[in-house]
């Protein structure tokens, strides 16, 4: 059924729309209070401004239930707190819930945080939740308010409320208001690009000690359409000083992909049953603050497998080569598992102003139909065809592993000599390890301590131990495992003792050898221990790993030189080039280093595991429609980045496009959109 | 409530549950119960409070401390030995309680079956009357 904006977009010349544009500065002082919503509510504690206070995740048959993956509990009666969590406050199911709010002093606003209500009436008025958010105007110290669900089978919980003054932009004040969308769709090596907000907006009264109060990154909400039918409310935070002139208030605001930039991601080498990567997901998109809903991580758990991120790689890159996996669900790109049925189940939405959120539903909001007829400035791009891909070091799988051939490669050598500093740096390696040190020689304390991890200690998890010799952990003959504790194996062996282990010594009694010289290992095990140029010491070649990229040390208490090789494990030690050619077009695409290696493997709800192989998913660039275009049309505000364009060209035919950017201009009470896109649907 | 079969096949934690599979186990709770009586069982205790359930439902604990100890009682009931499923909403807990209420209901069902002759006393019966296993004689 069409919509008021769909009508008036049939028009050749429609109504000016309405813009409002919110911006909301929270206000400490003000304290709230709640009531009335006892009656509508199944279950609550009324903990509405304790917004570290994780909501209880409780065993709630509501919709399609609860996943039994033992994250949901019981509903029990408990304190709220930090700790335990909070309910806020939780309606029946397909019922309204009303609340009722009192400021200590007067509210300019309000802010609500609500899962599965569809809007948010107060004084006659509705307003749409959009991304589990509301934020209305209120002007009062008490604000009555009726929430309406979203569907039958669903429940109402709101989690938080908020308050703080209001600036408000309306037609009525706006001068001009330019809103950029931005994705991208390149073929290869997509970014994270940023949306903007610039407004204009003329002001009466002189506002400007409250403008000189806004920080960086106060919320601002844009909408625009007509009454009752507005577009989604699209989040952006402010960017930079808001200027002040003649009356004139001049704000630059972008999108949350900013909060990704200061976010880097410590290199991480994963092993089976891990949920490192879903960890890393979640925490990567929390700290950009980035709403989740948690269902899509159901059933995800422990199935994370061997992939690798390269360390320093920024967050907003590796969410970039996400979305490029993500977003390919057609065949080509091989995210099915085998059975010809799975698509990859994490997929991003764009209806936070391009900022990716994670979701399950269909990647496309929206569809639209726009006639070439109604639109100027049409151009239209043909990029070369690439015939074959080519990438560089993408293969390894398991570097963690493989501490010979191919991985292992001899990177250095160094001399430690007493009281003289030996240092070494690397880099891109994932760990090393050292061969000619001497068990007999005492240098873990000079050396092995001053050895520094650049990993650091992000979860805890990304350490590569270092690995002894011989035994269920060594190294030779086999396949290293991790020990926990970094111990060196070494001891200073004093005349008399004997290994008695690898580990240990024993002195041995006066029978037990009468010369050093006739010394005889009593196990073929120590066949590698002999006496050092003084005979007064046992030693024997060891192999140290390390999750190194430095070493320094001095060698303090022996006058024993050492001499060491030092061999490394490197993300981009296997030289293969993974190449894929569909035919003669074009050329070759190379692509750069990539911020994930590796496989990645996922899960479905269907319970079937779903690989991911970047390495061959890089070659659905080629598939990608090498034409783009770009128009200007009158423009629809609930058009977004992503969503598909059915245009109708002048000769009859209808062209599917992907939009790739969009730029709205309200300004001289009209509205236009400049829209790029790229054939196809993407 | 009938007899409903429960659900044993979960295999991961992206397994639901649903107010479907609450009036499942919960019905069958109770249909055991009420069959012990049927069939002159003793049993303690009383039936499960609740087997009602809709979407609007939240599973507080108390009654899944209903639904364990009337679960053990059906067990009880019958000599069946198991291991108290637990308050967890995992998977394999789910599964442990619905294969529990499967192996009480066999186990009532062979009793069932099984050939009885019931006559009162005072009744007459011969030397060459035919009995059948319902218990009639002819």
């Amino acid at each position: 059924m069409p919509t008021t904006i769909d009508r008036e977009n049939a028009k050749q010349i429609r109504q000016p729309m309405d813009v409002l544009i919110t911006m909301q500065v929270p206000d400490d002082d003000i304290t709230l209070s709640f009531s009335g919503y006892t009656s509508t509510s199944k279950v609550s504690d009324g903990r509405l401004t304790q917004p570290t206070w994780p909501m209880r995740r409780l065993a709630d048959l509501q919709g399609d239930g609860f996943a039994l993956s033992g994250s949901y509990a019981l509903y029990e009666s408990l304190t709220p707190s930090a700790t335990n969590g909070k309910l806020g406050v939780r309606g029946h199911v397909g019922q309204t819930v009303n609340l009722t709010v009192t400021g200590s002093q007067q509210m300019a606003g309000l802010t609500l945080l609500v899962t599965g209500a569809e809007s948010v009436t107060y004084n006659g008025y509705s307003h749409e939740v959009t991304s589990g958010r509301v934020s209305f105007l209120v002007g009062a110290t008490t604000a009555s308010l009726t929430l309406t669900p979203a569907s039958e089978e669903t429940r109402i919980e709101i989690s938080e409320v908020q308050t703080g003054a209001d600036i408000t932009i309306t037609n009525d004040n706006l001068i001009s208001c330019t809103v950029s969308l931005r994705s991208d769709l390149s073929p290869f090596d997509q970014t994270l690009p940023e949306s903007e907000l610039n407004i204009d907006a003329y002001f009466d009264e002189d506002v400007s000690e409250a403008v000189a109060m806004i920080p960086d990154d106060t919320p601002i909400y844009y909408q625009a359409g007509y009454d009752s039918d507005m577009s989604p409310l699209r989040s952006f935070y402010v960017a930079g000083q808001v200027t002040w002139a003649d009356n004139v208030m001049s704000i630059h605001a972008v999108d949350a992909v900013h909060f990704l930039d200061d976010i880097e991601v410590v290199a991480p080498i994963t092993e089976d049953d891990s949920d490192y990567f879903l960890f890393s997901v979640r925490y990567l998109i929390d700290r950009a603050g980035f709403a989740v809903d948690n269902r899509e991580y159901t059933g995800w758990w422990s199935k994370a497998q061997r992939w690798i991120i390269k360390e320093g790689t920024k967050a907003r890159d590796f969410i970039a080569f996400l979305n490029q996996c993500f977003n390919l669900t057609d065949e080509s790109c091989d995210l099915y598992d085998g059975s010809g049925e799975l698509k990859a189940p994490l997929q991003f939405s764009y209806v936070d102003a391009g900022v990716p959120t994670l979701i399950t539903d269909s990647r496309h909001k929206g569809d639209h139909d726009v006639s070439e007829g109604d639109c100027t400035d049409i151009k239209r791009n043909i990029e070369r065809i690439p015939g074959s891909v080519s990438a560089e070091h993408v293969r390894i799988t398991n570097p963690a592993m493989s501490t010979g051939d191919p991985y292992a490669q001899k990177v250095g050598s160094a001399t430690f000599i007493k009281n003289v500093g030996t240092s070494l740096s690397f880099d891109k390696y994932a760990f090393f390890w050292l061969t000619g040190l001497y068990l007999g020689e005492n240098i873990d304390n000079d050396v092995a301590k001053k050895l520094e991890s650049k990993y650091g200690t992000v979860f805890g998890l990304y350490k590569v131990m270092p690995v002894v010799p011989g035994g269920s952990n060594g190294y030779t003959g086999g396949t290293p495992a991790y020990i926990t504790d970094p111990q060196f194996v070494g001891y200073k062996l004093a005349k008399g003792e004997i290994p008695q282990s690898e580990f240990g010594r024993y002195k041995p009694k006066p029978d037990d050898v009468t010369t050093y010289s006739s010394f005889v290992p009593w196990s073929q095990s120590y066949d590698g221990w002999r006496y050092d140029s003084n005979a007064s010491h046992l030693i024997r070649n060891a192999t140290q790993m390390w999750n190194i990229l430095t070493a320094a040390g001095v060698i303090a208490s022996d006058a024993q030189t050492i001499d060491l090789d030092i061999y490394g494990c490197a993300f981009n030690l296997e030289a293969d080039t993974y190449t894929n050619t569909i035919d003669e077009k074009g050329g070759t695409y190379v692509y750069g280093e990539l911020p994930v290696i590796g496989r990645i493997a996922a899960k479905t709800a269907a319970d079937t595991d779903a690989l991911i192989y970047p390495n061959r998913m890089l070659s659905v660039g080629m598939y990608r429609s090498p034409i783009t275009g770009s128009f200007t049309w009158k423009g629809d505000p609930r058009m977004q980045p992503r969503d598909i364009i059915h245009f109708h060209r002048l000769d009859g035919t209808v062209e599917d496009v992907t939009i790739e950017t969009i730029t709205l201009k309200h300004e001289g009470g009209g509205t236009t959109a400049e829209i790029t896109y790229r054939k196809g649907v993407i | 409530m009938a007899w409903i079969t429960p659900v044993t096949d979960r295999t991961s934690g992206s397994a639901m549950m649903t107010y479907e599979d609450m009036v499942r186990i919960t019905g069958n709770i109770g249909y055991l119960y009420d069959l012990c009586r049927s069939e002159g069982i003793t049993i303690a205790g009383s039936r499960i409070s609740k087997t009602a359930w809709t979407r609007d439902d939240i599973i507080y604990k108390s009654n899944w401390a209903n639904l364990l100890t009337c679960l053990k009682n059906v067990r009880d009931a019958v000599g069946y030995v198991a291991t108290d499923p637990t308050y967890l909403m995992t998977w394999d807990n789910i599964n442990e309680v619905e294969r529990q209420t499967q192996a009480v209901y066999t186990i009532i069902e062979a009793y069932e079956n099984l050939p009885r002759i019931n006559h009162w006393i005072g009744d007459p019966y011969y030397a060459g009357d035919a009995i059948n296993a319902g218990g009639r004689y002819e």
